[in-house]
């Protein structure tokens, strides 16, 4: 029905046998109108480590499109970052960061986690993508076919993102910066510190300065969030090899006013969560559910049940730590209601590498 | 039918008639496969003719051609002392199964995986629909459309924006 305001003239029978029995026009063999529930059937079978015969069928037709969004896709994973890969053997295993060099030329493929089913996930790459660290974050599509330089002289910015027309950072100073999408001009261009003054949109130095913690940057509901990653640091193990750990305790969330060029912060998101991680941090809304039982559960359980609970930051491990390859365990939830924090389990496959979250798009 | 019962249930049969009106019919116990006159059947509505009407006549006949391979009237009365025996009848319905199926042209597979699912036959609709699955693993979403002649009815900023986002599935 929906083709045929569309395409009437362009439809033509690629079989060269005509449907045997088609003088009745509910007799039409149409395969992008099979029953919802029976395309489901079919999806489900092509089920396996990879996605891909899942995405090339919500590829199809809308309504191919419309299953596949609606029941087989997690609405986030998350991205194993360099920690695993798949060797000769089909074994997922951990790398240690010495071999990454290695690594990266040899790499087909990366892993996919899905929290809810707990399942794992293998895609294949294509290669250009790996020259550098995954850059998932462009919930608004920008981008295009080449790598600008910016060059900030203070320091390495720690998150970034694109919000409407500007590509802003974040470093570990919390300083910010918001640079217009028309100064990143393909091929390469080099912003260094004077020329830099002219380009930015706005500049400012964090008010509420991040010390002992770690800035990020988020679009909320068309606003720009950034959210401030608490981390205090503590030692433990025996007297003579001490080893620094760094343990998140806290969160702040706070909101950016263009015209006040200010941050106001927030006490809570509402019926959101935000997936925080470098690079990838989105906000999504979720049902509320003032009247569940599990209110009163941890998150985690909620997680266990297939749901994310509203007003909760769900964060994880997302810095490389390149003094040890022992993993962080440094992934949870927390509640902006009550400034709990509940940990993901450790049973889970999440810890042998830093992580980003990722949106599947359909 | 000609075979000797002990159940006089088994005797009793359906008539359905399908939506080009011709009328098929089967046995009870053959019956019993499909959810939909399963329940029929429970709730003592299978007088007369019943009418399917999503399903036509060379489906039908499609579809209780399966049945009566499947149903398991005649094994019943025999006892398979070997286990093998067991194992070859597994077989020979999986080898049977595979032949039906693969047989099916395009058009009569989608009315079949229609009917089916209409008339509430797992096992059927489940070979039918691993039998597309087989057909579209590997293919591209153009192999795909072409082979069921589907029109993409994405605009084309969607089509390219789909593109886009999913290359790595494209490899």
């Amino acid at each position: 029905m929906m083709m045929s305001t569309k395409l009437p003239e362009k439809r033509k029978r690629i079989d060269s046998t005509p449907p045997p029995r088609g003088d009745d026009d509910d007799d039409l063999v149409r395969w992008s109108d099979l029953p919802k529930d029976i395309l489901l059937i079919v999806f489900r079978k092509l089920e396996d480590h990879n996605y891909n015969m899942i995405y090339r069928c919500g590829c199809v037709c809308v309504s191919w499109q419309s299953v596949v969004r609606a029941s087989l896709l997690p609405q986030y994973l998350l991205l194993s970052n360099v920690g695993m890969f798949k060797d000769q053997e089909s074994v997922f295993q951990y790398m240690h960061y010495h071999q990454r060099e290695d690594y990266f030329k040899n790499i087909k493929s990366c892993v996919l986690f899905d929290l809810f089913t707990k399942r794992i996930r293998e895609i294949s790459l294509p290669g250009e993508l790996l020259k550098g660290r995954w850059f998932t974050s462009s919930s608004s599509g920008r981008g295009d076919k080449y790598w600008t330089t910016i060059q900030n002289p203070r320091q390495f910015c720690f998150d970034a993102i694109f919000y409407k027309d500007y590509f802003c950072t974040v470093d570990s100073f919390g300083q910010f910066l918001a640079i217009h999408i028309k100064f990143l001009v393909p091929p390469v261009t080099y912003i260094g510190w004077p020329e830099l003054k002219s380009h930015i949109h706005c500049l400012s130095r964090m008010e509420h300065e991040p010390y002992g913690g770690r800035s990020y940057l988020v679009e909320f509901d068309g606003n720009l969030l950034r959210v401030i990653r608490r981390t205090l640091e503590f030692s433990k193990g025996l007297e003579k090899t001490i080893l620094q750990s760094k343990v998140t305790v806290d969160f702040e969330v706070y909101k950016w006013n263009p015209t006040k060029k200010k941050w106001s912060e927030m006490i809570g998101i509402g019926n959101n969560v935000i997936l925080l991680g470098k690079y990838s941090s989105i906000s999504i809304p979720v049902r509320p559910s003032p009247s569940s039982p599990r209110d009163h559960g941890g998150v985690v359980d909620c997680m266990r049940c297939g749901e994310l609970k509203a007003n909760c930051i769900y964060f994880i491990n997302d810095v490389s730590n390149y003094t040890s390859c022992s993993p962080q365990h440094e992934a949870g939830v927390y509640n902006m209601t009550n400034h709990r924090i509940d940990w993901f389990p450790e049973s889970w496959p999440i810890w042998i590498s830093p992580l980003n979250w990722l949106r599947p798009m359909l | 039918m000609s075979t000797p019962s002990s159940s006089v249930f088994s005797y009793r049969v359906l008539k359905l008639k399908s939506s080009d009106g011709e009328i098929f019919e089967v046995k009870q116990t053959v019956a019993v496969q499909s959810g939909v006159l399963k329940q029929m059947m429970e709730d003592g509505c299978t007088e007369g003719e019943i009418p399917l009407n999503n399903v036509d006549s060379p489906t039908l006949a499609k579809i209780i051609e399966w049945c009566n391979k499947h149903h398991d009237d005649d094994v019943e009365g025999r006892v398979l002392s070997q286990e093998k025996e067991k194992e070859k009848e597994k077989a020979d319905m999986k080898r049977w199964e595979s032949e039906f199926i693969d047989a099916l042209n395009r058009d009569e597979l989608y009315f079949l995986l229609i009917g089916s699912n209409y008339m509430n036959i797992k096992e059927l609709l489940d070979c039918a629909a691993q039998k597309v699955a087989g057909m579209v693993k590997g293919k591209t979403p153009e192999a795909i459309r072409e082979m069921f002649n589907i029109q993409s009815d994405f605009t084309e900023e969607e089509e390219k924006a789909i593109r886009k986002e999913n290359q790595w599935a494209f490899n």
